[in-house]
């Protein structure tokens, strides 16, 4: 029945239409990031490997990370002032660098973002995760002394003095990789949901779009069966689809950031300072890819409810569309960042929209679109007392959705409409 | 009034749906009877400008009917095999609506006269998603004769209905044909022999026999036979002959068999009907045995 | 045919579509204005603080304010260096570095909302005197950004504008609609005129509920200013009023919503299959959104015939043309679709 149905799905119209149109638009943002920013990459890629062979030079003679981080400072330092020197001096002919002055500039820049490089890890990486602690004990409750305060901190405690390795590498394309990684799925991932829920409310509602529910749910296996393998034809297609794009995403990722640092851990990133997630750029993608095939069939399960309900395919499309706008628009509309307002002397820490967008983002599934953010913090909610991470309520919710919606299209697939109902109860 | 078909053919890519068909038709009725796939509905498509013959071409009183255009749709009904309506419409709407397509000008007595006429008159303010699909076949068939067509086709009209609109219908039919082509395709051989004066019979795309249906009945005149046979010679007569009809009796069974040749020890002759022409001419596993 | 569009009409929107329609749109609306946050780079109640202060001084004493104010930020944020090395060195004792760190705080909190009023009073001091008058304006200038790329009224014409064309093949009416006299051209054109008039009619019920929705919440004070002493819209080159202009937005975007609904009719009257048109008529509006996103240079033209520019918040003058031209545009195409549909495509 399976092998039918999946069968049936992938000769249909609309699923060749979706998916060239999805492979066309993949190609094309990918193709778009990559080559728009082929040129800075490359420079990011020439820089790195200087820099690593500066640093595996100059790291052979210090001890320890903190004279590692002298030795450089005062290697940046020295640069800069023999470069203050030398301007001064004046530049050569046409207003172009001497040679003298090109190679104490090459050699500053090097100094300097391998200075970035160890800096991080060895002063503001550790430096800001005492901060945070910190934070997260002021977040919870105003430092009142509550249980869940003290379980809140002693997490963040435990979670924040897990060592980490990093190794001395320039991790310069990994901003790049990232930045284009999180543009994508602004739109991308957005659009996906919108392709599954069109597709699901074709497949849901083909039986009564053709007028084959006489012949198709009077038969042994057209009701539950039959449900039951369009659920799973779909739930197949997504995973299909989520591992390809995953494995685009990895391969995008190792053309860029190199094998050296695919394997980094995430913190290397400004973004993922205050993260206190155990994963690797790596694991980030496949992490993202897992997350974000929830998403899609919590979807196909809303879109099999409702489907099930309407028998018109229209109408569902509307239906779920409306409900995914709405959706999309409260996780838009709150999303802030911290502000400080003063008003009048007073400082007040933050605002009514960001406080609704960490709701949201603790119950709202399709807040799954941008997975990076239930990792790139250290991230609790309280429950009952008890600090649980929000993703892990996000996905309980999510699962617990779409096992009731599942539930509900079971119970209504195949059933007659009221007209026809009253039709038959009238004789 | 004349319809006349010349050498109109149709292909499908490679299936040939319907070849060389040629007719002339006067004010009556014809019936198209023939297998699944004969090229009724094609012929039937071609006429109603539904879709374009890969040859030949279609004259009404001389003018194609392509150059005619709209001219020619205000004088044409069709009702087609399968439909649909609008369901929030009641049956009035959807009768007013149409008339508004054909263009028909102040159409409230005709349309109410049409309601009576296909017995709907009662259900003329219910909407159309509550009605049966004999009621939507009647509301096919008002709708098909709303402005007044010189040309009908009908695409299986009585099928759905019950034995007595049937009838009406039949007789709704033969009183329309007096003044035009009214044309309808049907596996109710029992319709045709009512109320066709003209018969085509269709293959494979092709007219097998073209002819008024008293002379077709009559064509194969001393080739239908009824015979009382044992019951052992029952099965070897099924495999053997074209068999109309079989009555089971306490001793064996009452055949009714057409052949070109006397098929059985007691066979006699009787008189054909139309369902045995039908046999005759399309029977094709049995024809090899003649 | 006027008999012929009221059936097609009532196909289309017959029974409760219309109050369904009103109601989604007064409830996106209601939603929109519920807490009207600006997605700005500064403080809103600091800004609205300075706005309501400066309101209450006269010009002279408005622009004498804004003087000192700045020289203060400014000088506080810039001593930073100098006050920490002072510290440092001993010579401030810590009450008066704890002192002057509240001052700095203050001050840099209030930083980018002054720069705000700043570039406001710049703005103003380009305009008449009976003109320069300090007012809060974030509220109409979130109006105009909520304007932009409506989803809702795109959602809303594309969902009741595909069953005009597509309803005939999906309840397989189409055969008995094209063996009537006007089943086909003049049927296709009561059709594509339904289908215009109701993009006009769903964009101007959009438009309007938006306008009444926010002037029940927050009035149309000040509406009668000229649109540059809005922020944001300062190098508007119109003549006009706020509430000129963002008429006359509306008035364009209604158009649009038009030729939105022209360019649907030609997608559904091409593809005659309901999921499918919706899905052309998606990547047709979105595909060209995520070019122009992507690469601003691309040439404008393209998003113009896919009318997206048209249903973009704009910061430019009204530009009531470009949506006349592309409505003419698409019923030209509009009309070479139904010349194919009936003389070269048949069953």
């Amino acid at each position: 029945m399976l092998r039918q149905e999946l069968k049936r799905i992938l000769q249909s119209r609309v699923f060749i239409i979706l998916a060239a149109l999805t492979a066309i638009y993949f190609a094309y943002l990918t193709a778009s990031y990559f080559f728009s920013n082929k040129q800075t990459i490359t420079q990011y890629q020439k820089d790195a490997e200087v820099t690593n062979a500066f640093l595996s030079e100059v790291s052979d003679q210090s001890a320890d990370g903190a004279n590692l981080y002298n030795t450089l400072k005062e290697m940046y330092l020295e640069a800069e002032n023999e470069l203050g020197r030398l301007s001064a001096q004046g530049t050569g002919e046409g207003g172009q660098m001497s040679d003298e002055m090109q190679a104490e500039y090459d050699r500053w820049r090097i100094a300097m973002h391998a200075l970035d490089c160890v800096g991080y890890q060895f002063d503001e990486y550790p430096s800001f995760a005492e901060k945070t602690i910190k934070k997260a004990y002021l977040l919870s409750n105003d430092g009142s002394q509550d249980e869940y305060t003290i379980r809140l901190n002693k997490k963040a405690v435990e979670e924040y003095n897990v060592a980490r390795s990093f190794s001395l590498i320039d991790t310069k394309p990994a901003g790049i990789w990232h930045e284009m990684y999180s543009a994508r799925y602004r739109y991308f991932y957005i659009f996906l949901v919108f392709v599954f829920v069109i597709l699901s409310a074709d497949i849901f509602c083909y039986e009564h779009t053709h007028r084959l529910c006489g012949m198709v749910f009077t038969s042994k296996n057209g009701r539950k069966c039959l449900l039951f393998a369009k659920l799973c034809s779909l739930w197949l297609i997504a995973v299909v689809t989520i591992v390809v794009i995953t494995i685009a995403d990895i391969s995008v990722c190792l053309s860029i950031v190199g094998r050296e640092l695919i394997f980094e851990p995430v913190q290397v990133l400004p973004i993922f300072r205050r993260s206190t997630a155990d994963l690797s750029f790596l694991t980030l993608i496949i992490y993202s890819g897992v997350i974000r095939l929830l998403l899609l069939l919590l979807v196909i399960c809303l879109v099999a409810a409702i489907s099930t309900v309407s028998r018109n395919a229209l109408v569902s499309l509307s239906i779920n569309a409306v409900l995914m706008f709405t959706a999309f628009a409260l996780y838009s509309y709150s999303i802030g960042y911290e502000k400080i307002n003063s008003i009048s002397g007073d400082i007040v820490l933050y605002e009514k929209r960001f406080e609704l967008y960490e709701k949201l983002r603790g119950f709202l599934p399709v807040c799954f679109v941008n997975p990076i953010s239930y990792v790139e913090k250290f991230d609790y909610m309280n429950i009952c007392g008890y600090p649980i991470s929000r993703l892990a309520v996000c996905i309980t919710v999510t699962i617990l959705i779409s096992a009731v919606l599942v539930l509900t299209a079971f119970s209504r697939f195949g059933k007659a409409s009221k007209a026809i109902r009253l039709k038959i109860k009238k004789g | 009034m004349e319809l006349k078909f010349i050498n109109l053919s149709k292909c499908y890519g490679k299936k040939q749906a319907l070849i060389d068909f040629s007719a002339t038709m006067n004010e009556g009725v014809y019936a198209l009877l023939g297998p699944n796939g004969a090229g009724k509905s094609t012929l039937m498509n071609c006429l109603s400008d539904l879709i374009e013959p890969t040859s030949g071409k279609i004259l009404f009183d001389g003018k194609s009917i392509k150059a005619m255009g709209a001219d020619f749709r205000s004088i044409y009904g069709f009702m087609p095999q399968s439909y649909g309506l609008y369901p929030s419409f009641r049956a009035i709407d959807t009768l007013r609506y149409f008339a508004r397509l054909k263009g028909i000008e102040n159409s409230e007595k005709k349309i109410t006269q049409l309601l009576e006429t296909v017995n709907l008159t009662d259900s003329a303010n219910k909407r159309v998603k509550g009605f049966s699909g004999g009621m939507k076949r009647r509301l096919g068939i008002a709708i098909a004769l709303l402005n007044d067509p010189k040309v009908l086709v009908l695409d299986e009209p009585t099928a759905g209905l019950d034995p007595k609109e049937r009838i009406r219908l039949r007789n709704l039919i033969s009183e329309v044909s007096f003044d035009r082509v009214v044309i309808f395709a049907t596996h109710i051989v029992s319709d045709v022999e009512a109320i066709a004066g003209n018969t085509i019979l269709l293959q494979n795309g092709r007219v097998l026999k073209s002819t008024d249906t008293c002379s077709l009945i009559e064509s194969i005149e001393g080739k239908v036979w009824e015979a009382k046979v044992r019951n052992a010679d029952e099965a070897i007569l099924e495999n053997s002959f074209r068999i109309s009809n079989i009555t089971k009796v306490s001793d064996g069974a009452i055949i009714r068999i057409v052949s070109d040749s006397k098929p059985y020890e007691n066979a006699v002759s009787i008189s054909p009907s139309l369902e045995d022409v039908y046999l005759y001419y399309f029977d094709e596993a049995a024809s090899k045995n003649d | 045919m006027t008999r012929l569009m009221y059936y097609e009409w009532y196909k289309a929107f017959g029974g409760f579509k219309w109050l369904i329609i009103v109601v989604i749109l007064i409830i996106k609306a209601v939603f929109t204005y519920q807490s009207l946050d600006v997605s700005v780079d500064f403080s809103i109640p600091i800004y609205r603080e300075y706005i309501s202060e400066l309101s209450e001084m006269s010009q002279s004493k408005a622009e004498k304010f804004i003087l000192s104010e700045n020289e203060r930020i400014n000088s506080v944020l810039g001593g930073y260096t100098e006050m920490e090395s002072a510290y440092s060195s001993g010579k401030l004792s810590l009450e008066e570095y704890k002192a002057y760190i509240k001052i700095y705080h203050d001050a840099k909190s209030k930083a980018s909302a002054f720069n705000a009023v700043y570039q406001k009073h710049e703005q103003l001091s380009m305009l008449s005197n009976e003109n320069r008058i300090y007012f809060y304006d974030l509220e109409w200038y979130t109006f105009g950004e909520y304007m932009g790329l409506d989803f809702f009224a795109i959602f809303l014409i594309m969902i009741f504008t595909v069953p005009i064309f597509c309803r005939e093949h999906s309840l397989n009416t189409h055969h008995l609609n094209m063996v009537c006299k006007n089943g086909r051209t003049k049927l296709h054109i009561t059709k594509l005129m339904l289908g215009f008039i109701s993009g006009l009619v769903l964009g101007l019920l959009a438009y309007s509920i938006d306008f009444a929705i926010f002037g029940l919440r927050y009035g149309f004070e000040y509406s009668d200013m000229p649109i540059q002493a809005v922020m944001g819209y300062s190098h508007n080159a119109d003549n006009v009023s706020v509430l000129g202009m963002f008429a006359a937005m509306s008035v364009s975007k209604v158009l649009w919503c038009g030729c939105l609904a022209l360019m649907i009719c030609g997608i559904c009257a091409l593809l005659r299959n309901n999921i499918i048109s919706v899905i052309m008529c998606a990547a047709l509006l979105f595909f060209p959104m995520q070019v122009l996103k992507l690469n601003e240079n691309s040439p404008s033209w393209l998003y113009s015939i896919s009318i997206l520019s048209g249903l973009s918040g704009s910061k430019e003058n009204i530009d009531i043309l470009t949506p006349l031209i592309n409505t003419a545009i698409w019923i030209v195409i509009n009309l070479l679709v139904t010349a194919t549909v009936y003389t070269k495509r048949r069953e």
